[in-house]
């Protein structure tokens, strides 16, 4: 080893088992210039040494960046938009006005005008889309949707066209959670296999 | 200035982890989230463009 190396290691051999520097190194053009500045400590070598290191410091900088920025970002989305939808339920029938003895009993659902033409249109389409097999448009899919059994089709249709939860669906087909879950589970990976995204 | 090009590239490569990420949200939400967080990245575009890094031996002699 040389004495330059010696006295570069002496220096600095700690900070060489630290990650960054670590992964760095780990490409063979980064160990060349460091060689390089180390046997030869021009102003070049050193310089093209601390630009390359830089500009991968940089690259992990922004890595780690946006990652934590998504991370983050899609939890603190999801907070809001549960505790939104905890907070402003949706309610038919609480009284309108609160302080009004006498008209207490007009609710927001008396105020909603009934278009008998449009809610037949719409009873129609419901109908209609009541399974998932009418939202699929890849052929592949259609066809492992359909080899499904009755329970697992029944699942994913309500949890996917009428978004409840493993609770409410549970409640509705009279089953226990646990067997909502795990048959959403293996329908789901039937579905993979057939599409032959899981092997 | 914001350049598009390097934008889009940004959001190409990190679309996995965008994907990923949707799973923190139920299915009905995840449109919406998908769009928020490319939103956000691109609000952050200029943040992310003045990141800075220290040179080689500046690291080095840091903390020491």
């Amino acid at each position: 080893m040389s004495k330059e190396m010696e006295s570069f290691l002496l220096k600095y051999g700690r900070r060489l088992e630290e990650p960054i520097v670590k992964n760095f190194l780990k490409n063979e053009s980064a160990k060349l210039l460091l060689d390089n500045a180390i046997h030869t400590p021009s102003e070049e070598n050193i310089r093209n040494l601390n630009i390359a290191f830089s500009s991968y410091y940089k690259k992990v900088r922004i890595i780690n960046y946006i990652s934590k920025l998504i991370h983050f970002y899609s939890i603190d989305f999801d907070k809001r938009y549960s505790n939104y939808t905890k907070r402003q339920v949706l309610s038919l029938d609480a009284p309108l006005l609160s302080n009004d003895q006498t008209n207490g009993n007009i609710t927001k659902k008396d105020t909603l005008v009934r278009n008998t033409k449009i809610d037949v249109m719409i009873d129609t389409i419901d109908e209609e889309s009541k399974c998932l097999t009418q939202h699929v448009s890849d052929e592949r899919l259609f066809d492992a949707l359909t080899e499904l059994s009755a329970k697992q089709m029944d699942i994913l249709n309500l949890r996917y066209i009428y978004g409840l939860s493993n609770k409410e669906i549970a409640e509705t087909l009279s089953l226990s959670e646990q067997l909502v879950s795990y048959n959403h589970k293996s329908a789901i990976n039937k579905l993979k296999k057939s599409l032959g995204v899981l092997l | 200035m914001v350049s598009i090009a390097y934008y889009e590239s940004i959001i190409e490569e990190f679309t996995p982890k965008i994907k990923k990420s949707l799973n923190n949200t139920p299915y009905q939400e995840q449109e919406d989230l998908e769009q928020e967080i490319k939103m956000k990245i691109y609000e952050k575009i200029s943040v992310i463009e003045q990141l800075s890094a220290p040179g080689f031996f500046e690291f080095m002699d840091k903390n020491e």
